[in-house]
C-alpha cells in the first residue's frame, strides 16, 4: 500500500468518522438527557417568590438625566410623562410589583394609579416638570393617559396570573426594562415567540400538572378540606419530567 | 363570571369611576376596542385605586331588579372595569342563580342605544335638549299647580313609603300601577277569606297539578321560583311525577307541559272550576263540602259540559283523579284567563281548592309570597277620564306607561294630551314620554339604589352595580329636587334618597334590639348579602276559614261569544312590552310558536284550512275595540273558536329596537273591567276573523314540527321509566374511547339535560346571549337562517294517543367525542381538546363551512357579516370571549373561558377542579336546574350519575358521534301510541342501524 | 399508427400543404365579432369581479347560502366546472394509449378545454371561503406558528389533486403543441416569428426529434390516464366523507367520474360544432367524429342514469329512515324542479343518441350537448344542495336560493372560460397540424379503403 493509498484512507477516516463520533455523542447527550426528564420524583415544596430580587446596580443617573435620557431615546413610544424604568429600579432600588402589582391575580398587567406615583412624588422631585405635569393631571382627576407598549391581539387571551406563578420571570417577555430609559416592545408577542416555550420538548404543563395533582393531592371530599399550596407544582422538569406551557389551542384562544 | 367575592358600595360610586377605568383591561379585553369611550392604544390606570378590586378580573354586587317580569329577583351584577357585563341570580336567593329571561335581559335595557340620554324639553312637536336646572324648576313649578298624579309601578318597602309622603308632601296622588297585576286574584280571596293576600302556591308538594289558564311557568305570579318547585315536584325516576292538567282555550308555555289539557271555551273556566268542586265536595263529604254545597249544586257536569265545550267524561275522569290525589292543588287563571268575570273565575277555583282541601296544605296563606299592592286598570281607565275632562293639572309618569299599556280604545293617549303638564321620568322615550312635556330620565335599576320586600321578611336592597351610563338621575332624587322647588323640602330630612334609605334601615335596625351589630356592619352586609331576613311577628292562618258570602255567592254564567273569542296572553319575551326593545327578547324565539321579531294570529287548523289560511299569510282580527291585520300562525293547541294574540308588541315609540313590530295587542280590547275587582278583561271579547288573501311576513325559527322518530326529542310514559335503558349511555366508552379526551387529562367536560325539567322558558339562551358576546341578527337575517344563538330550544310534538305532547329540546353543540366537525376542517380550526371539547379557533378559521354541513346536529354558526354592537351595547360585551368578525364559524364552547379560569383556580389551591366549581352560563340561570355540567370522568360527578340514569340517551347516537350532552328523556302520564319512544320495540332496529354499536 | 382499422371518409382529402393553410388560416387579424364576443366576455368578467369585491367586504351574507344550506352555488359549480376539465385528459391521453384515430382533431380543442376549465374551477374554493385572504392557510409550508394544513380533510385531498391536474395537463397540452408552433414559427414573419420561434423550442422537425417527441407523449399520456379517475373520485370525496344524508355514499367516485366525462364531451362537442363552421374546418372535423363522441355521450349517459337509480336503490337498501326521507324529499320536496330537469336532460334526452340519424345531425347534437350541460349543473346542484337543505335534525330544515352575488359570478366563470378559449382559438392552431398531416399522409398513401 502506497503512501498516496494510506493519505486517502485516512481522509476517508477522517471525513467519515468524526461525524460519526460526533453523532455518537450527540445521540449519547440526547438519551441522558432524556433519561433525565424521565425520572419523576415527588413534589417537594418549592419556595414561593413573586418578586424576584434582582441585582441592582446603581449607575449615578441623575433625575435630570433620566427625563432627558427618556426623551432622547429612539425605540418605543414617547410617554406623556417621561417616565425612565431604569433610574426608578436602578437607582431608586425599586421592584416591578411595587407599581406593577397583583398582577398574579389577573389577565392583564396593572398600571399603576396616579395616586400610587403621587405617594412619593407629592415631594419627592415637585419641582421637576414632569412631576408638575403628573401633579397637573392628579389635581384635574385626570388619569395619565400611558402609550401601550404591549398589546396582544383581542383573539387571544393571554393570563398574566398563570404566567408569573409558573414562574416566569417579567424579563423573560418585557426585557431588561431596569435598563430601558424609555420602555419599547422587547418581544414580538408573534404565535411563533409563544411556542418557543409552549412547544417545548417533554409534556403539556397543564396535563401534567392535573396529574401530578391527582397523585399529590388527591380530590378533597368537601371544599373545606382545599390545602392552598401557593403557586402551581412548579419547576415539573425537577419533579415530574417534562416541562412546557400547554399547546392546546383552545387555553388562549376563545 | 362571578368571582365568588361580592363586593358592597360603601361610601359611594367613585371606586367604580366609570370613564376613568375603562380600556384598563387592555391585553386581550375584546370589548376595549370598539366604541366611545374608545381607549384604543392608551392605558388608563385608575385615578385613586380601589382598595378591593383587581383590575381585569370580575367583581359582583348584589343588587335588586323589579321591573323583569312578574317576580322581583336579587341579583349579582358581575362589574369588568366598571361596567355590568353579566347578571346571574343571587345564590342566596330561594331561587338560587337561576334567572328569567327578561332578567337577563335587563342588561339591554341598561344598555339601550335609544335611552333618553338627559332632560328633554318639548318645544313645538319635537324634545329639545334641556338643563337639569330647568327641568327641576318646571316640574316643582307644576307640582305646586296641584291637581298633581304620580304614576309609579307598585312597590313594597322604602319606595312606597317615600312616595306615599312626597305624595302628601306635595298634595298630590300616588297611584301605583301594574298593567298585567293581580287585582282580580286579591279581591277574589278578599271575598272568599276577607284576606287581602297572595297565597304561597307549593306546586312542589302536589301530586295533581290542576291549572285553569295560570302561565306559572312564564308570565305569572313568579315564574322562576314557580319553575324550581315545578321541577322539585317531579321525580320521574322513582316513577312519581305530579299528574299536571290544563284547562283552558289556549295551551301557553305552561301548558306546553300538561299531561291532559281540557280545552275549555274562554270564560267558562269557571264552570269547569265549579262542577270539578262539586264533583269532589260529593266524594269527600266532609264539613268544607257540605258549607259549599248550595253554591255548587246547579253545576253538574252534564249542565257544564255543554257550554265549556268539554265531554262531561273527561270532566268526570278529571274530577275522579283529583279527588284521589293526596296533595291537589288548582292554580287559577293568569293573564290569558282573566275575562269580563275574572273574579268569579278565581273564586271558582278557590272553591275547588276548598273543597279539595288544598287550603293550607299546597296553598298557603302564612306563605313567603307578597306582592306590593297596586290601583287596578278600572282606576287608571277613571283617571284617564279625569284627565280628559280636564281634572289634572299634572301627571308625572315614572316607571309606567299606561300611554301604550292602556287599551286604545279608552283613548288614554289622547286624554294625557289635555293634561297642561306631563312629566316623564322615564330612562326610556317610550309612548308616554314620547308624550310628555318635559322628560327628566331617572336610573336605570341597575344604577340606582333601592330595597323591597320580595318575600315575606326579606328586604332586599339594591345598589348601584355601576356608574350611569347617561345623564340621568336617581328617580326619587328628581322627586325630591321637585318638591324642593315646589316648596315641600322640609318634609323630608333626607337630602337624596340614599339618604331616605339609610333613615328607614335606621328605624329597620332599631327594632332589631340590643344583641343587634352596628347599623355600618349591619347595612355593608345587607349590601353585600343583597338584602337582609327580619323576624316576622305574625305569619297569619295558613288556612283561613271561608266567609259565608263566598258559601253563597252567585256566579255569573259567561256570554257565550258569538264568532270567535279573543285571547291575548303575555310571552316571556316581552311581558307586558317592556321587553320590546331588547333585541335578544326580539330575536328570542317565541317558545310556543318559535316566531321572532313580530306578533302574530294563533288560529287553530280546523279553522284555518277552510278559509285557506296558511302559517304566515294576514288575517283580519275585528272586535268591538278595534281590528288589526297580522300574520297567522296555525296552531293546534288551541280551541277551533278561539284567537289568540301575544302583547308586547306593536310599539310607536320606545326605540329602534320596539318600534313598528307587529301589532299592539291591546288595540282589539275595548276595556271592559271586571265588574268586581275592576281589573281588565285580557280574554273573552268575541272577534271576527277573515283572510285577506295576502302573503305577510312571520318569520319562524323550526324547520318541522316532528322529530319523524330520529331519536332527537323523546317521551315516554312514566310506567316505562325503569325499562327505558335502550338508550343508557356507557359512560365508560364515552370517556375512554380513543380521542373523546387525553387519557392523561382528569377531565372529559358533559353535561346532561333534562328534559322533563325543561319549560322552555329561555333563561338560558339569553344567558349565552350575554355571556358569550353573540350577537343579534334581525328579523331578515333570521328568515334566512341566519340566526347566531349557539343554543336554541326546539320544540317538537310528539303524539300521544289522545292528542300530543310538546318537548322542549334545548340544542347546543354536542361537543362530541367523535365529531364529524373536525376531520373536514382543513386548517384544524375545528379540533378536538384535551379535555374532550370540539374547540372552534377563531383566528384559524377561513371559512370553508364544510364543519357546519357536516354537524348533524346543526349548532355551527357561521358570521355571514360583521355584526355591529352599537354604543353603549358594545360596553356589555365580556372581555373574556373574543368577539367574532365576518367569515368566521363559531359555536357553544361550554362556556371555555370559566372553565379556563376554573382550572387557574383550582392550581392556584393545588387541587383539582370540584364537581359544580364551574357552571356554564346556560347551566347557572335554569330555574328548573334540568342543565348540568360536569367531569364525565369523575364517576361521583352530578353529570355521572344524571347521564347513567335510566331515562339518558344520546340525541341521534346511531351516528355513534358520542355527545358529551346526555339528555333525559321527558316523562308523561298520557298513554303513548304503541311503539312510541321509550317503550321498547323500535331499539332493536335502531341498534341494526348504527355498524358501530 | 395503427389506423388502418379505422373507417375514414377519403373522398376529398385536403393535401397536406392545404392541411397548413386551412388550419393555421384562423391565427391572422380576427373580424368585429370576434372582439365583440371578447369584449361581452371582459364586461361579465368584470361585473363578477365586481360582486366578489362586494362580498369580500361585507361578507359571505352577499351569497345566499345559510344554515344548514352552508354550501350553494359557488360548490356547485367548482364542481360542474372540474367535471367539464375532464374531457381533454381523457380524449387526449386515454384514447391516444387504446390508439382511437378519431380524437387527432379534436384533443386539442378538448386539452385546451381542460386548461381552462381547471382555471376557472380552482377560483371557487377561494370566492367560497369566508376570509379569502386567509387562504394560505390551506397550503402546506413551515409556519412560524408550528401548524400544518389537517391532511385529513377532503378539501386538502381537494387542493392537491386539481394542482396535480392542472400541472400535467398544461404540460401534455404543451407538448402536444410543439411542433404546430414550429409550423407558425415558418409561416409567419417578425415579432410572431420569434414568438413562435421561441415557444417551439428550436422544434427541427427530425426524426430524432420526432423519437424524443413520441416517447414522452407516450410517458405523460401515461401519467395522465389515472388522473382521470382520481380528480374527481377526490372531489367526490368532498361530499362521499360527509355523514350528510344523500352525500354519504360509496358510489360517489364511479358516479362523480362517469359524471364528468359525460359533461366533458358534452362541453367538447358544445364548443367545436360552432368553432368547426366559424373557422370553416369541415373537412378536418367530419361527422365522423361527432359519431363517436356522440357514442361516448351516450355511454356515459347511461353510466349516470344508472348511478341515479342505484342512489335511490341504495336508500331504499339502506332502511335508513332518514336516508329515504332524504331522498323521497329530493324527487317531490321543494327541490323536485332541480331533480325533475336533472333526470330529463340527462337520462331523457341522449337517449335520442340510439338513432344515427341524431348523432349526425350537427344541430341535433349541439342542442343535446346544451342540455346536458345544464342538466350536469342542475346534477351538483341537487346533490349538494337538496342533501343540506333536508338532513338529520328535522327543526334545522331550511331551503336556499341563490343571491344575485352568486348567479352574477357564475356566470361571469363561464365568461371567464370562453375568454380564454376565444384567445386559443385565435393564436394557436385549434386541431393537431402534425397529427393531421399524418393522418393524411397515411390515406393518401393507401387512397382509403
Amino acid at each position: 500500500m502506497t503512501l498516496r493509498h494510506r493519505l486517502i484512507a485516512a481522509a476517508v477516516i477522517v471525513t467519515v468518522g468524526l461525524p460519526l463520533v460526533f453523532l455518537g455523542f450527540g445521540g449519547a447527550t440526547l438519551d441522558a438527557s432524556g433519561q433525565e426528564a424521565a425520572a419523576t420524583g415527588t413534589l417537594q415544596e418549592v419556595p414561593v417568590r413573586l418578586d424576584p430580587i434582582k441585582e441592582r446596580n446603581p449607575t449615578g443617573q441623575t433625575a435630570d438625566e433620566a427625563i432627558a435620557a427618556h426623551e432622547d431615546a429612539t425605540e418605543g413610544p414617547e410617554q406623556p410623562i417621561p417616565f425612565n424604568h431604569r433610574f426608578h429600579s436602578q437607582e431608586l432600588q425599586m421592584q416591578c410589583e411595587y407599581c406593577h402589582g397583583s398582577s398574579d391575580q389577573t389577565a392583564i398587567a396593572v398600571m399603576p394609579a396616579v395616586d400610587l406615583c403621587m405617594g412619593c412624588h407629592r415631594i419627592v422631585g415637585a419641582n421637576l416638570e414632569p412631576i408638575q405635569r403628573l401633579r397637573g393631571f392628579y389635581d384635574s382627576g385626570e388619569p395619565v393617559p400611558w402609550e401601550r407598549v404591549y398589546k396582544v391581539p383581542e383573539f387571544v387571551q393571554f393570563p398574566h396570573r398563570a404566567h408569573i406563578r409558573s414562574q416566569v420571570e417579567c424579563e423573560e417577555c418585557h426585557g431588561k426594562v431596569e435598563e430601558m430609559d424609555r420602555v419599547y416592545q422587547y418581544t414580538s408577542l408573534k404565535m411563533g415567540w409563544c411556542l418557543d416555550c409552549h412547544w417545548d420538548v417533554g409534556e403539556d404543563t397543564d396535563v401534567a400538572t392535573d396529574r401530578l395533582l391527582i397523585e399529590q393531592y388527591p380530590p378533597p371530599e368537601t371544599p373545606d378540606e382545599r390545602q392552598p399550596i401557593g403557586l402551581y407544582p412548579r419547576r415539573l422538569d425537577q419533579q415530574y419530567g417534562a416541562n412546557r406551557g400547554p399547546i392546546d389551542c383552545f387555553a388562549c384562544h376563545y | 363570571m362571578n368571582d365568588g367575592d361580592v363586593k358592597y358600595s360603601g361610601n359611594g360610586t367613585t371606586r367604580r369611576d366609570f370613564v376613568k377605568v375603562m380600556g384598563v383591561a387592555g391585553a386581550g379585553a375584546a370589548a376595549a376596542a370598539c366604541g366611545p369611550p374608545d381607549t384604543g392604544d392608551k392605558l388608563i390606570p385608575y385615578l385613586i385605586p380601589p382598595d378591593d378590586i383587581v383590575p381585569g378580573t370580575n367583581v359582583s354586587y348584589a343588587t335588586l331588579l323589579t321591573g323583569a317580569g312578574p317576580e322581583p329577583l336579587t341579583v349579582h351584577a358581575s362589574v369588568r372595569d366598571g361596567r355590568v357585563i353579566k347578571l346571574e341570580g343571587n345564590p342566596s336567593a330561594r331561587t338560587g342563580t337561576a334567572l328569567s329571561a327578561m332578567a337577563h335581559s335587563a342588561l339591554q335595557d341598561l344598555y339601550d342605544p335609544d335611552r333618553v340620554p338627559g332632560p328633554r324639553q318639548r318645544a313645538a312637536d319635537a324634545l329639545v335638549e334641556t338643563t337639569w336646572e330647568d327641568a327641576i324648576a318646571a316640574a316643582g313649578a307644576a307640582v305646586a299647580g296641584g291637581a298633581t298624579v304620580l304614576l309609579t309601578p307598585p312597590a313594597i318597602g322604602s319606595a312606597a313609603r317615600f312616595y306615599q309622603e312626597w305624595a302628601d308632601a306635595v298634595g298630590a296622588t300616588w297611584m301605583p300601577w301594574e298593567p298585567l297585576g293581580l287585582e282580580a286574584l286579591r279581591t277574589a280571596h278578599g271575598i272568599a277569606f276577607g284576606l287581602d293576600a297572595i297565597p304561597t302556591y307549593e306546586i312542589n308538594r302536589s301530586d295533581h297539578i290542576l291549572c285553569f289558564g295560570a302561565d306559572f311557568l312564564g308570565t305569572w305570579l313568579a315564574p322562576v321560583e314557580m319553575g324550581a318547585r315545578f321541577a322539585a315536584g317531579r321525580f320521574a325516576d322513582h316513577g312519581v311525577q305530579a299528574r299536571f292538567t290544563f284547562v283552558g282555550p289556549r295551551l301557553s308555555l305552561s301548558g306546553l307541559k300538561a299531561d291532559e289539557w281540557l280545552p275549555a271555551r274562554a270564560g267558562t273556566e269557571t264552570l269547569v272550576a265549579l262542577a270539578i268542586a262539586r264533583e269532589v265536595a260529593a266524594r269527600k263529604a266532609d264539613g268544607r263540602a257540605a258549607r259549599v254545597e248550595g253554591v255548587l249544586a246547579p253545576f253538574t257536569l252534564e249542565a257544564v259540559a255543554e257550554s265549556t265545550g268539554v265531554e262531561a267524561g273527561k270532566l268526570a275522569d278529571l274530577a275522579e283523579h283529583f279527588a284521589a290525589a293526596q296533595a291537589p292543588i288548582a292554580l287559577p287563571p293568569g293573564i290569558a284567563g282573566q275575562g269580563p268575570a275574572a273574579t268569579d273565575t278565581h273564586l271558582a277555583v278557590i272553591l275547588l281548592n276548598y273543597v279539595a282541601g288544598a287550603i293550607g296544605s299546597t296553598i298557603r296563606f302564612d306563605g313567603e309570597t307578597v306582592r306590593p299592592r297596586h290601583v287596578p286598570f278600572a282606576a287608571m281607565a277613571d283617571l284617564g277620564r279625569r284627565m280628559s275632562e280636564g281634572e289634572i293639572q299634572t301627571v308625572i309618569v315614572a316607571g309606567v306607561n299606561p300611554a301604550y299599556a292602556m287599551p286604545a280604545s279608552l283613548g288614554f293617549a289622547e286624554a294625557l294630551a289635555n293634561v297642561p303638564n306631563v312629566i316623564s321620568l322615564s330612562p326610556h322615550a317610550d309612548e308616554t314620554a314620547a308624550a310628555a312635556d318635559w322628560i327628566l330620565p331617572s336610573h336605570h335599576e341597575l344604577e340606582a339604589w333601592g330595597d323591597g320586600m320580595i318575600s315575606r321578611g326579606y328586604m332586599a336592597l339594591a345598589q348601584p352595580a355601576m356608574q350611569p351610563v347617561f345623564d340621568t338621575r336617581q328617580r326619587e332624587d328628581i322627586l325630591l329636587q321637585v318638591a324642593a322647588v315646589a316648596g315641600a323640602a322640609e318634609a323630608f330630612q333626607a337630602t337624596d334618597y340614599r339618604g331616605y334609605l339609610q333613615g328607614v334601615w335606621q328605624d329597620l335596625h332599631g327594632r332589631l334590639g340590643a344583641e343587634a351589630p352596628t347599623f355600618e356592619d349591619w347595612w355593608h352586609r345587607a349590601l353585600s348579602e343583597g338584602g337582609i331576613a327580619l323576624a316576622v311577628p305574625d305569619l297569619g292562618d295558613p288556612a283561613p276559614a271561608l266567609t259565608a258570602a263566598a258559601a253563597n255567592y252567585s256566579f255569573r254564567a259567561p256570554a257565550a261569544p258569538e264568532d270567535f273569542s279573543l285571547v291575548t296572553f303575555p310571552t316571556v319575551q316581552f311581558y307586558d312590552g317592556r321587553g320590546a326593545n331588547r333585541q335578544w327578547m326580539q330575536e328570542f324565539p317565541d317558545t310556543v310558536t318559535k316566531a321572532v321579531w313580530n306578533a302574530w294570529v294563533e288560529i287553530h287548523p280546523e279553522t284555518a284550512g277552510p278559509l285557506g289560511v296558511e302559517t304566515g299569510d294576514l288575517v283580519q282580527v275585528t272586535t268591538a275595540g278595534g281590528s288589526v291585520t297580522a300574520p297567522a300562525y296555525v296552531y293546534k293547541g288551541i280551541r277551533p273558536d278561539t284567537l289568540a294574540v301575544p302583547l308586547g308588541q306593536g310599539h310607536t315609540a320606545y326605540g329602534r329596537t320596539a318600534v313598528g313590530r307587529g301589532f299592539n295587542a291591546l288595540d282589539l280590547l275595548d276595556g271592559t273591567p271586571d265588574q268586581r275587582s275592576g281589573s281588565l278583561a285580557y280574554s273573552g271579547a268575541s272577534a271576527t276573523l277573515t283572510a285577506t288573501g295576502r302573503r305577510g311576513k312571520l318569520v319562524i325559527m323550526q324547520g318541522h314540527d316532528y322529530d319523524l322518530d330520529r331519536e332527537i326529542a323523546e317521551l315516554i310514559n312514566i310506567h316505562d321509566v325503569p325499562n327505558a335503558m335502550e338508550h343508557e349511555i356507557d359512560l365508560t366508552t364515552l370517556v375512554e374511547a380513543a380521542f373523546d379526551s387525553d387519557p392523561q387529562s382528569p377531565y372529559r367536560w358533559g353535561m346532561s339535560i333534562d328534559l322533563n325539567a325543561c319549560t322552555g322558558c329561555g333563561a338560558c339562551v339569553t344567558a349565552c346571549y350575554s355571556e358569550n358576546n353573540l350577537p343579534v341578527v334581525g328579523e331578515d337575517l333570521c328568515g334566512q337562517g341566519r340566526e347566531m344563538s349557539w343554543m336554541q330550544i326546539m320544540r317538537y310534538w310528539e303524539e300521544t294517543e289522545d292528542g300530543y305532547h310538546a318537548v322542549h329540546l334545548p340544542t347546543l353543540c354536542q361537543q362530541c367525542g367523535d365529531a364529524p366537525c373536525e376531520p373536514v376542517c382543513p386548517v384544524y380550526a375545528a379540533y378536538h381538546t384535551p379535555e374532550g371539547l370540539n374547540g372552534q379557533i377563531y383566528n384559524r378559521c377561513v371559512g370553508t363551512r364544510y364543519c357546519a354541513n357536516n354537524c348533524p346536529y346543526k349548532v355551527r354558526r357561521f358570521n355571514w357579516f360583521t355584526y355591529e354592537f352599537p354604543y353603549p351595547l358594545n360596553l356589555q360585551l365580556n372581555p373574556d370571549v373574543t368577539v367574532r368578525s365576518k367569515g368566521v364559524m363559531e359555536k357553544c364552547t361550554f362556556c371555555v373561558q370559566r372553565i379556563n379560569k376554573a382550572k387557574l383556580d383550582a392550581k392556584d389551591e393545588g387541587r383539582l377542579v370540584a364537581d359544580g366549581e364551574i357552571q356554564t352560563a346556560c347551566m347557572q340561570s335554569c330555574p328548573t336546574q334540568a342543565i348540568v355540567f360536569g367531569n364525565l370522568k369523575d364517576p361521583a360527578s352530578r353529570v355521572s350519575r344524571k347521564a347513567k340514569g335510566s331515562r339518558g340517551y344520546a340525541m341521534l347516537d346511531e351516528l355513534n358521534t358520542r355527545p358529551a350532552i346526555t339528555y333525559l328523556k321527558s316523562v308523561t302520564h298520557a298513554a303513548l301510541p304503541e311503539g312510541a319512544h321509550g317503550t321498547g320495540g323500535e331499539h332493536e332496529e335502531t341498534a341494526e342501524q348504527a355498524p358501530e354499536h | 399508427m395503427a389506423t388502418a382499422e379505422i373507417e375514414v371518409p377519403s373522398e376529398g382529402l385536403p393535401s397536406l400543404a392545404d392541411a397548413n393553410r386551412d388550419i393555421s388560416r384562423p391565427i391572422s387579424t380576427p373580424y368585429k365579432r370576434y372582439w365583440l364576443l371578447l369584449g361581452i366576455c371582459g364586461a361579465l368578467i368584470a361585473a363578477a369581479g365586481i360582486a366578489w369585491t362586494i362580498q369580500i367586504r361585507d361578507g359571505m351574507g352577499r351569497a345566499g347560502i345559510n344554515n344548514p344550506v352552508n354550501w350553494g352555488v359557488y360548490i356547485v359549480t367548482f364542481v360542474f366546472w372540474v367535471g367539464i376539465a375532464h374531457s381533454g385528459t381523457l380524449i387526449s391521453a386515454v384514447l391516444y394509449l387504446v390508439r382511437s384515430g378519431w380524437r387527432t382533431t379534436i384533443n386539442r380543442t378538448a386539452e385546451a378545454m381542460t386548461i381552462f376549465a381547471v382555471m376557472t374551477a380552482g377560483l371557487f374554493p377561494l370566492i367560497h371561503l369566508g376570509r379569502v385572504w386567509y387562504f394560505y392557510y390551506l397550503v402546506p409550508y413551515p409556519s412560524t406558528r408550528l401548524l400544518w394544513p389537517n391532511f385529513r380533510s377532503p378539501l386538502v385531498w381537494d387542493m392537491f389533486a386539481i394542482g396535480t391536474y392542472f400541472t400535467i395537463s398544461l404540460v401534455f397540452w404543451y407538448l402536444g403543441l410543439i411542433p404546430d408552433l414550429a409550423v407558425l414559427r415558418d409561416k409567419f414573419t417578425g415579432i410572431k416569428k420569434k414568438l413562435y420561434g421561441a415557444f417551439s423550442l428550436g422544434w427541427t422537425g427530425s426524426v430524432r426529434d420526432w423519437a424524443h417527441y413520441r416517447r414522452l407523449y407516450l410517458y405523460l399520456a401515461g401519467i395522465a390516464t389515472p388522473l382521470v379517475l382520481s380528480v374527481h373520485s377526490v372531489v367526490s370525496w368532498d361530499f362521499a366523507m360527509g355523514v350528510v344524508p344523500g352525500w354519504h355514499s360509496t358510489i360517489f367516485a364511479p358516479y362523480f367520474v362517469a359524471g364528468a366525462i359525460f359533461s366533458g364531451i358534452a362541453m367538447v362537442i358544445t364548443i367545436t360544432i360552432p368553432l368547426r363552421w366559424a373557422f370553416g374546418l369541415d373537412k378536418y372535423i367530419t361527422t365522423y367524429h361527432f359519431d363517436n363522441m356522440a357514442k361516448l355521450l351516450l355511454f356515459t349517459s347511461l353510466i349516470v342514469g344508472y348511478a341515479y337509480g342505484m342512489e335511490y336503490f341504495l336508500a331504499w337498501f339502506s332502511a335508513d329512515p332518514i336516508e329515504m326521507e332524504s331522498f323521497r324529499w329530493r324527487a317531490s320536496g321543494f327541490y323536485r324542479g332541480p331533480f325533475w330537469i336533472m333526470v330529463f336532460c340527462n337520462v331523457v334526452v341522449p337517449m335520442s343518441l340510439w338513432f344515427k340519424r341524431t348523432r349526425n345531425s350537427l344541430k341535433a347534437l349541439f342542442v343535446i350537448s346544451v342540455f346536458v350541460n345544464i342538466g350536469m349543473w342542475y346534477e351538483r346542484f341537487v346533490i349538494i344542495v337538496t342533501s343540506l337543505a333536508h338532513e338529520f335534525d328535522p327543526s334545522a330544515w331550511q331551503v336556499y336560493t341563490p343571491s344575485l352575488t352568486e348567479l352574477t359570478i357564475m356566470v361571469g366563470s363561464f365568461a371567464w372560460f370562453f375568454f380564454w378559449f376565444l384567445l386559443f382559438a385565435k393564436t394557436l392552431p385549434v386541431i393537431s397540424i402534425a397529427e393531421v398531416k399524418e393522418h393524411l399522409a397515411h390515406e393518401h398513401e393507401h387512397g382509403g379503403h
